[in-house]
């Protein structure tokens, strides 16, 4: 088990490494140099001085290479470097706007649990019955319904013909834990829904599969009921592809994150990354990409260990 | 002596793309305290599916049991409620399956498999589940039981697997044992001991067990009965040894020529019956062993011939052969 | 049960295709069917629009703004006064165009990266699967937008980062099946009479991955109209005066108190596309996967 964790983590150094590559070509394929774009209205772009005094100051001169490897030790050691639109250091954006966008995707994992899972299981124990080809149609839908007209529906039916909750905004759970919870409704189902979806589809098949397993005849020969053989026998062989889809479906939240935040009016990581890129303040997007792709690395990191507890055949190893 | 269990007309059909097969047409058998009856033939001909079906087994869908009657104990096992079946299964009607490896969930231990029966029929508790367990797994030979039985199904050999599923089985001491090919992947020294172990449990407990096999040779050495099987339907049905000594449907003459004995000169040639098993969604008209049958006449290709006694104990479904 | 049906014949019909088969167990599945009407009309809608369109998409009416539905404008009109009905007809093209080629691009990137990584093996195929494995860390939208904002707003942009980021699923599926296919006997036996490496791609390889990529193009073609719609929401898409359904959804946004369908009439487009194109997708998937093929007749 732990030489098993190891190797998963070097493959994610190795991926890692390739991604923070991969972020500073995006950056710098911003067409012209985005800073003195940014710079244009403060100084005087026409002094050739002033515009080496400012690639210099930001490293611009240097080969790429190395402008490179100065950014990659800078990022690592906590110097994410200031935003171009707001002048604040980026890790104190960043680590400002965490808590909002962490609250949204907890409830959004819980209402995609909450739905995903039953709906899954239910398609699969009534499998090719009506209920089935309903849930599976409907979990279709939740999959491939935009996240931001699925918001804009919910509010107009929700906020506009029947105001019971707000519109958009965003209230500290210190200051209003009511309204916090509430005004986080709306989005987090929005959000939910899409991975409710995904999982739904995934418990459906993987059940599926482990249902028409011989070791679940051998269990209804053993005369256990049929609730006991889902449960005891199908479920954790069946739980373990679907450790997988909860994982990425982080991944898929946060792109849902960039419309649901901008809709709602949530003062989180997606909204800042908008911002950032209409504003092509290339230090935020940096940051956003690298930080989401940590985030998917680590999660399929964990998502590898957990697959470890579950199926003992990986565990041994 | 009335039989343990008795099986009448049982049909099973399954559903497919192209068509409904009907893999068992009207298979009819007695099995009484104490012996071990064999349902011997090819692949697909309806003989697991039999298995299955007596304790409801069948996956639905595709499969679907159609008609018959399955008497146990006073009780007709298709038509029992959940509860009457489910408190026959693995309790008073055991099964063991072929393919070990895939037959076992690799997700619990061994342990916990076997004793899981106990648990669920005898309310033991999970320690004395697991206890019981231990013994049982060393009546099936399995060395250091005490030391594997938190191990799990990958990590024993397919031998010791097929054992600890024969211990599952045998957990509550069932009145009967349905074993599905059990030693089908395993090589011939085990098998020898499995099959022996099985016949241990007949001689002690006066345990019944249906076996469901293709191999003759297993056949021979083990069973008391025999019903050979042919495209759904019993076509012989004999005591071992008038099976052998006086084989009289054709195919029952074609499979056994088909095997190669020890005891025959090395001169004479095995002889493969010709032809294909039938296509399960077009059977043949009458009798559906007539395309393959050299005996074959205007009447078999016309009309089944019904099972009728030929000797003692000896019945077969042939026109020719019971003419002749 | 496995010998019962096992020993049931395969019985392919006479004279039938792999294709033809295909497409006869897309019809079979019910959904699958559903999709390809819908597919069907969209098509004909983008090929017919100005023959469909009442108005012209840019014919401005500014004495007649946020109308609501009448008999003139079925739809209402935008807050600039063009014909909603109009603008969204020719908003099918963009959808369809940007799904269909930005799918096609990507997958011709992905086909041919994934044949290099399974023909080649070793450390080729190493480090295409690390490069792959990277690009799987972001999110598709997010790469996407990330890619526009380096590019600059525009609809070809759009198309372009999307087979920038959509061909790594193309190359793992091709890889494996490459990978797989390499090891059949006839491949074996064409590369043991000297059958150029080329030749046995075009030939023995491609033909045998062409089902997994039928199933990829179509979840993608949705894919790149749920992006496309999406970038164009947020205003890096499709720039104006052109119409496109995410851009009329924003717009309608704005409006969503006082002329609720300006905005949900246009989603209810996007959400039938994808829908469209994921259920076509997941018939040919349930018609062409063996393993749940198998879970159907034996289980």
């Amino acid at each position: 088990m732990g030489r098993y964790i190891i190797v998963r983590l070097c493959h994610a150094a190795i991926v890692l490494a390739v991604v923070t590559v991969l972020v500073f070509v995006i950056a710098r394929l911003i067409p012209g140099d985005a800073i003195m774009a940014a710079m244009a209205g403060s100084v005087d772009m026409s002094d050739a001085s002033v515009v080496k005094t400012v690639r210099a100051t930001y490293g611009l001169d240097e080969p790429l290479p190395l402008q490179f490897l100065t950014w990659l030790e800078r990022f690592v050691t906590g110097d994410w470097g200031t935003s171009l639109g707001t002048g604040e250091p980026v890790l104190n954006m960043f680590l400002s706007r965490l808590p909002v966008t962490l609250e949204l995707f907890a409830g959004a994992t819980l209402w995609s649990l909450a739905i995903g899972l039953p709906v899954g299981l239910i398609g699969a124990l009534k499998r090719n019955s009506g209920t089935d080809v309903v849930l599976t149609a409907g979990a279709l839908l939740g999959v491939s319904l935009p996240s931001y007209w699925e918001a804009i529906v919910l509010i107009y039916l929700f906020a506009v013909l029947l105001p019971i909750l707000p519109p958009s905004g965003y209230v500290p759970f210190a200051e209003d834990p009511l309204l916090n919870i509430t005004s986080m409704i709306l989005p987090s189902f929005v959000l939910g829904t899409h991975s409710a979806g995904l999982l739904a589809r995934y418990v459906r098949g993987s059940l599926l599969e482990v249902l028409g397993q011989d070791f679940i005849r051998t269990a209804r020969a053993k005369g256990l009921r049929e609730r006991s053989v889902v449960i005891w026998h199908a479920l954790k062989p069946a739980m373990i592809p679907i450790v997988t889809i909860i994982g990425l479906s982080w991944g898929g939240m946060l792109a849902g994150a960039f419309f649901v935040e901008v809709i709602f009016a949530l003062p989180g990581l997606g909204r800042m990354s908008v911002d950032a890129i209409f504003q092509k303040d290339f230090p935020v997007i940096q940051a956003t990409l690298i930080a989401v792709s940590v985030n998917v690395l680590l999660v399929n990191v964990l998502v590898d260990i957990l697959y470890g507890y579950l199926d003992p055949r990986v565990r041994i190893r | 002596m009335t039989a343990r269990l008795q099986v009448r007309d049982l049909v099973v059909e399954y559903r497919t793309r192209d068509g409904v097969v009907r893999a068992v047409n009207g298979i009819s058998f007695d099995l009484h305290r104490g012996e071990i009856l064999a349902l011997v033939g090819e692949s697909g001909c309806g003989k697991s599916a039999t298995a299955l079906a007596m304790l409801r087994l069948i996956p639905d869908p595709p499969g679907r049991i159609v008609g018959g009657e399955v008497l146990f104990d006073g009780l007709d096992l298709l038509k029992a409620d959940d509860a009457q079946i489910r408190a026959v299964r693995g309790n008073r009607i055991a099964m063991i399956f072929q393919e070990p490896m895939t037959s076992l969930n690799p997700v619990h231990t061994i342990g916990d498999q076997v004793g899981e029966p106990l648990r669920l029929h005898r309310r033991l508790t999970r320690p004395a589940a697991i206890a019981r367990s231990i013994a049982l797994l060393g009546t099936v030979n399995i060395p250091h039981a005490e030391a594997r039985i938190g191990d799990y199904p990958h990590q024993f050999s397919g031998g010791m697997r097929q054992r600890a599923m024969m211990a599952m089985g045998m957990a509550c001491v069932p009145d009967i044992i349905v074993a599905d090919e059990p030693t089908t992947a395993l090589d011939v020294t085990v098998q020898a001991q499995l099959l022996d172990l099985l016949k241990h449990q007949v001689d002690t407990h006066g345990t019944s067990i249906l076996l469901i096999t293709h191999n003759l040779g297993v056949v021979a050495r083990y069973a008391d009965r025999v019903n050979v099987i042919y495209a759904g339907r019993v076509v012989e049905a004999a005591s071992a040894d008038a099976l052998y000594a006086r084989p009289t449907h054709p195919y029952t003459i074609g499979l056994l020529r088909s095997v190669p004995r020890l005891d025959q000169p090395a001169t004479e040639t095995l002889a493969p019956i010709e032809g294909q098993p039938p296509d399960p969604l077009d059977l043949p008209a009458g009798c559906p062993f007539h395309p393959r049958c050299p005996l074959a006449t205007a009447q078999c290709r016309r009309e089944p011939p019904p099972l009728r006694a030929v000797g003692d104990a000896h019945h077969v479904a042939c026109w020719v052969a019971a003419h002749g | 049960m496995s010998e019962v049906v096992g020993a049931t014949p395969a019985r392919p019909a006479a004279g039938r295709s792999p294709l033809m088969s295909l497409v006869l167990a897309v019809g079979r599945h019910r959904l699958a069917s559903v999709g390809l009407v819908v597919v069907a009309l969209l098509s004909l809608v983008a090929l017919l629009a100005p023959l469909l369109a009442p108005y012209s998409p840019y014919e401005q009416d500014l004495y007649n703004v946020l109308s609501g539905p009448s008999p003139a404008h079925w739809l209402g009109t935008d807050n600039v006064g063009r014909d909603l009905l109009s603008r969204l007809i020719y908003g099918t093209r963009i959808s369809l165009f940007v799904g269909i080629v930005g799918t096609l691009l990507s997958a011709a990137v992905g086909v041919t990266v994934g044949l290099i990584a399974g023909a080649r093996g070793g450390l080729v195929d190493a480090i295409i699967m690390r490069i792959t494995d990277a690009f799987l860390c972001f999110p598709p939208l997010i790469f996407i937008l990330a890619m526009s904002a380096a590019l600059g707003p525009g609809i070809h942009n759009v198309i372009l980062s999307f087979a920038l980021f959509g061909w790594t699923g193309f190359a793992r599926i091709i890889r494996g099946q490459v990978l797989l296919v390499r090891e059949l006997p006839y491949v074996e036996a064409a590369r043991s009479i000297g059958m150029s490496p080329l030749r046995i791609m075009w030939r023995h390889i491609l033909p045998n991955t062409l089902a997994p990529i039928i199933v990829a193009v179509s979840i993608s073609i949705g894919l790149a109209i749920l992006v496309e719609s999406g970038v164009s929401f947020l205003g890096l898409g499709v720039q104006p005066p052109t119409a496109s359904w995410g851009k009329e959804l924003r717009v309608g946004f704005t409006y969503i108190e006082t002329v609720p369908l300006f905005s949900i009439v246009p989603g209810l487009l996007i959400a039938l596309a994808v829908i469209a194109f994921n259920f076509i997708g997941d018939g040919l998937r349930d018609a062409l996967d063996p393993r749940l093929r198998g879970a159907m007749g034996r289980s």
